[in-house]
């Protein structure tokens, strides 16, 4: 034995002096190293994670020269492996098998590493925002090959190359390499485009922890499902839980486990419990990565509790203390995972696997102390213990939308999960001094189930994980020739300015002016107001993005969707060179998502259905954008079978929404498909059918200010048309005059006014009050009963009525004193302090400097019906 | 306190560590109040206030301050104290408050603004039990300046729109 240590730790000594001697501009003495790892590895009993180490060295020399990774970094991480692979050998020049494993385990296993590279941070966001729009391209080029066109192949290739690059400056050496193997597999051809698009996705989930300075880790599964074929061993390694480098916490927790052995036992019952225990992690690990799939699959969940739950017992039968400890920390986080109270994630997942790892470890520990050696505990298994037992914060994916850092009883009200009351209660006893926090209070005493709780606190989570993200997207892309119009007409707006200002009769204001340097006055003004009209618009274009990207993203959902459903469709877009606000087109990408996947999985029918209706095999799902009237359109078509009106109806019947037999039009049959929960599906699939979507659909839009409208016809098809307005900022107004107070009125949405004749107003009912107009009638709204606004007049005939038609198209008439003006405004939003407030859709900034309340019909309309009804 | 010394007999509590710094005074009804000068954006004159249906009473409603729309709380009807004319005195102070992920700017309605006081540690105390009519959660501590006594406010609860939300759910929208 003796013999072979000194050779090795010769070897050793050898390996030290040759990192030293990395000389970027002298190859050979990268060189020298591999004879030096060739003999390391051939000597005899060294462990193979000793050998995949030098394997990786070798690797990573071999990737320098080739000129595939920069030199300098490379020798940098070179040193460091070597330095720590020397350093524990030093400390025990005895050879053991022990020691030589807590090396690889120690020094890098390439993910370590990463952890501890300080990520330059600027750069990193820099190459996550440029990345962002060149995935949509990757994910277009992917399906444009898809599709047979080549020159997208090459397209592909090079986006490959740079992101290698890219990646390679960045210091993420094990990205690099696996962009350079997918580069290999999609030369030889024989990479699928699936496979592709996976990794596109995970480059999708992993820039956001990228951008937090946490690259994550790549697992075995995650190479094949890009279709790379790994053989290193030291990938398929589980990795450890994330300790910085325990060099030092190795040595000193030397805690022997063979002191622990009560040697009074039959050793035979120590050979059960090794092999027993190693069947429940093999099990337990093979759970584990099925929960990394999805971690909310319960069977995976009890199969890994009672796992835990054994092992435990089974160390605790032979008093095996360590072992019992960390079985048992596991134990309960999977307890609280199997009874709801927390839903685990890929983080939780991770952890797992490390005390799995922990667990086997220490079990071949115990073998190895059966055989009279004297082993230290794992380095890592203070870390572990600690962090299981400190797992307390749930994670969740649940369907819950929680506005960025919105408060729990926030989200818990909102997602309608606990009665507002409740929440209410609950806040109340915080604000007489129970200083529990608001979860327990609800779920001790209000008896709230813990597995909402912990949905509601996963989406605090998310939520909160969102907002983060949000603070790297904060640039956009303008087009050169938009800034220079600006600029120019910047320049011209200071022009005209001076020219007003040395106009005669400003310059001096006390001399009365001839009607001919008026006019000229006037005209220099107007001008001037031309070209503030024109750097307005100007610069909000700057905001304009095409709906291009949207779209594209669609397309791909369709794909998946179509191979998923097993049903051809074929997604056509038109006019997505349409331009919108940048907002808007962030938030109409779910709404769109959301209809898609409805047209996709409700809309068209199966291939079969197709045909015995006479339509052509491949369903036709067209989307398209254009602008019309100041608005831009968005409309979804599909050549499917449409809405069956008497099931909406029937299904609405059914949930109490409308009496049967009422008659409804189909507007507003189709409008029903907006309430919350209602679904006509038959069944709930995991595309669509829980009746979530439309309604967020809904108010998604209405948040933009836009509005939703279904046309359909049963057997045919449908047609989902989504209307947003140009312009967020700027509206035309009417100004209407209640009392001494003013308020505006969108002239879009204002149909006519009227002075009301004697006659043409009735009461209804000693409440309500409705107007003739022409033929129709239509309901009259008093603002002074609506707003609190003191009108001048009592009778309605003194004053006007304005008709304004909101999004649905309702109608009502609009009572107030006198039309003051009609004006373009600016809308600025009320001030946050206040919330939302009914029937104000914003404020305005009217020419005196006073702000005007700018009215929101619909929610006037709903509050009228609300004044009638109390 | 028989003489006119500025120090107590126990030296600085925790809170008043917590809490010394620079306050700017103001005056409602009786009362002398004061605001962490951090909080406190600007001061401006009373000014048109364009009322927004449908709020609490202690929101006046809303004004333009410098293209921006902020809304105005009127701390006497907040603190329920008795109802006055505004005279030329009543001034507007702007705060910014964090409110969630962001700050947000709000204007509060007060009778007369003081001065800027630097307040010691040693002066500040607890606030001692009063069911009067300010409630305690507004109160951050009591300072202590000669003979005069401040009430020092926490403004991000009094501004806090909690109660708003409570207010709105009741009302059923």
């Amino acid at each position: 034995m003796k013999s072979v240590t000194s050779h090795f730790s010769q070897r050793v000594c050898d390996l030290r002096e040759c990192a030293q001697n990395f000389n970027v501009f002298d190859l050979p003495t990268f060189t020298n190293l591999f004879p030096i790892l060739d003999d390391l590895c051939l000597a005899p009993n060294t462990p193979s994670a000793f050998k995949s180490q030098c394997d990786r060295i070798k690797k990573m020399i071999e990737t320098a020269i080739l000129g595939d990774a920069p030199l300098e970094t490379t020798i940098i991480k070179l040193r460091d492996v070597i330095t720590k692979m020397v350093k524990t050998l030093e400390k025990h020049p005895d050879y053991q098998e022990s020691e030589l494993k807590s090396i690889s385990e120690i020094t890098v296993p390439h993910q370590q590493s990463q952890e501890n590279i300080e990520l330059d941070s600027d750069l990193v966001k820099m190459f996550i925002t440029n990345q962002k729009s060149q995935l949509d391209d990757f994910e277009v080029y992917v399906l444009e090959v898809e599709k047979g066109n080549n020159a997208a192949k090459e397209a592909l290739r090079r986006y490959l190359h740079t992101l290698k690059g890219e990646f390679g400056v960045l210091d993420l050496s094990e990205y690099a390499e696996l962009v350079h193997d997918l580069e290999g597999i999609f030369a030889a051809n024989k990479l699928t485009m699936d496979q592709l698009l996976r990794f596109k996705d995970w480059l999708c989930k992993m820039f956001p922890t990228l951008a937090e300075g946490k690259p994550i880790r790549l697992l075995a599964q995650d190479y094949e499902s890009f279709g790379i074929v790994k053989t290193n061993t030291d990938v398929e390694q589980q990795p450890l839980a994330n300790t910085p480098s325990a060099t030092t916490s190795a040595e000193s927790k030397s805690e022997s486990i063979q002191k622990k052995i009560n040697l009074n036992l039959d050793p035979s019952f120590f050979a059960d419990f090794i092999t027993e225990s190693r069947e429940h992690i093999h099990t337990m690990e093979t759970r584990l990565l099925d929960l990394e799939a999805d971690p909310t699959a319960e069977d995976p969940i009890n199969a890994i509790f009672r796992g835990c739950h054994t092992i435990k017992g089974l160390a605790g039968f032979l008093d095996l203390s360590e072992v019992q400890k960390v079985a048992h920390a596991m134990e309960s986080v999977m307890d609280k995972a199997r009874n709801h109270q927390f839903v685990l994630s890929t983080a939780h997942t991770d952890l797992l696997l490390a005390s799995s790892d922990c667990i086997k470890d220490l079990v071949n520990r115990v073998e190895a102390s059966l055989r009279g050696e004297d082993i230290p505990l794992p380095a890592n298994y203070e870390e572990i213990n600690s962090q299981l037992l400190s797992l307390d914060i749930p994670d969740s994916t649940s369907n819950i939308q929680a506005a960025p850092l919105a408060r729990i009883g926030e989200i818990l009200v909102d997602s309608a999960l606990v009665p507002a009351t409740q929440v209410e209660d609950a806040l109340d006893k915080q604000k007489h001094g129970d200083a529990r926090r608001l979860g327990e209070i609800l779920m001790v005493d209000e008896g709230i189930s813990p597995r909402i709780l912990g949905q509601a606190l996963g989406a605090q989570v998310q939520a909160k994980q969102q907002a983060q993200l949000q603070s790297i997207e904060e640039s956009v892309r303008v087009p050169v020739i938009r800034l220079d119009q600006l600029i120019d007409a910047i320049g011209e707006a200071v022009i005209a300015q001076s020219m007003i200002v040395a106009d005669s009769v400003i310059s001096d204001l006390t001399k009365p002016a001839t009607p001919d340097e008026r006019d000229a006055l006037r005209r220099k003004v107007a001008r001037a107001e031309l070209i503030m009209r024109q750097i307005q618009e100007l610069s909000m274009s700057l905001r304009m993005v095409s709906v291009k990207a949207v779209f594209q993203k669609m397309a791909r959902l369709a794909r998946d969707l179509s191979k998923k459903l097993e049903k051809r469709v074929d997604l056509v877009m038109e006019g997505e060179n349409t331009e919108l606000d940048k907002s808007v087109v962030e938030n109409i990408g779910d709404p769109l998502v959301h209809m898609v996947r409805n047209a996709l999985d409700h809309g068209i029918e199966t291939t079969q259905e197709r045909r015995a209706a006479g339509k052509p095999d491949v369903a036709r799902v067209v989307l398209r954008a254009f602008h019309k009237a100041g608005n831009i359109f968005i409309e979804i078509e599909d050549d499917g079978r449409g809405i069956s009106r008497e099931r909406v109806i029937k299904k609405a019947v059914s949930q109490g929404l409308i009496a049967s037999g009422t008659n409804i039009s189909d507007h507003d049959v189709f409008q029903l498909l907006f309430r919350p929960g209602f679904s006509t599906a038959a069944q709930v699939t995991d595309v669509s059918g829980r009746g979530v979507g439309m309604d967020v659909v809904k108010r998604n839009i209405e948040a933009l200010r836009g509005s939703i409208d279904i046309t359909s016809e049963e057997g045919h098809g449908s047609k989902f048309s989504i209307r947003l307005p140009l312009t967020l900022a700027i509206i035309d107004g009417m100004v209407i005059r209640v009392g001494v107070e003013r308020f505006i009125l969108p002239t879009l949405q204002v149909i006519e006014t009227l002075k009301p004749k004697e006659g043409q107003i009735e009461s209804v009912l000693g409440k309500g009050e409705i107007i003739h107009v022409r033929k129709d009638i239509v309901r009259v709204v008093r603002l002074s009963k609506v707003l609190g606004a003191k009108s001048s007049f009592n009778m309605l005939m003194d004053g006007v009525v304005v008709i304004v038609e909101d999004a649905s198209g309702a109608r009502c008439g609009i009572a107030a004193d006198e039309i003051l003006d009609q004006q373009q405004v600016v809308i600025k939003n009320i001030g946050g302090g206040m919330g939302e407030v009914p029937g104000i859709a914003g404020g305005a900034i009217m020419n005196s400097g006073e702000v005007s309340l700018i009215l929101d019909v619909s929610g006037i309309v709903r509050l009228s019906k609300d004044v009638i009804n109390s | 306190m028989a003489t006119n010394e500025q120090t107590t007999m126990n030296g600085p509590s925790e809170l008043g560590l917590a809490l010394a710094g620079k306050y700017l005074t103001f005056r409602l009804g009786n009362e002398e109040y004061g605001l962490q000068i951090l909080k406190v954006q600007e001061i401006i004159r009373m000014q048109m206030v364009t009322r927004v249906p449908r709020t609490p009473n202690y929101l006046r409603g809303v004004i333009n301050l410098r293209g921006k729309v902020i809304p105005v709380v009127d701390l006497r009807r907040k603190f329920a104290l008795e109802d006055h004319e505004d005279t030329e005195r009543t001034c507007i102070i702007v705060v910014k408050i964090p409110q969630g992920s962001a700050d947000v700017v709000m204007g509060i309605i007060i009778d007369d603004v003081r001065e800027v006081l630097d307040i010691i540690a040693e002066n500040i105390e607890e606030t001692p039990c009063f069911g009067a009519n300010v409630e305690a959660d507004f109160i951050l501590g009591i300072g202590k300046i000669g003979q005069a006594v401040k009430i020092l406010l926490d403004i991000d609860k009094v501004l806090s729109t909690d109660e708003l939300k409570t207010l709105k759910s009741a009302a059923g929208v």
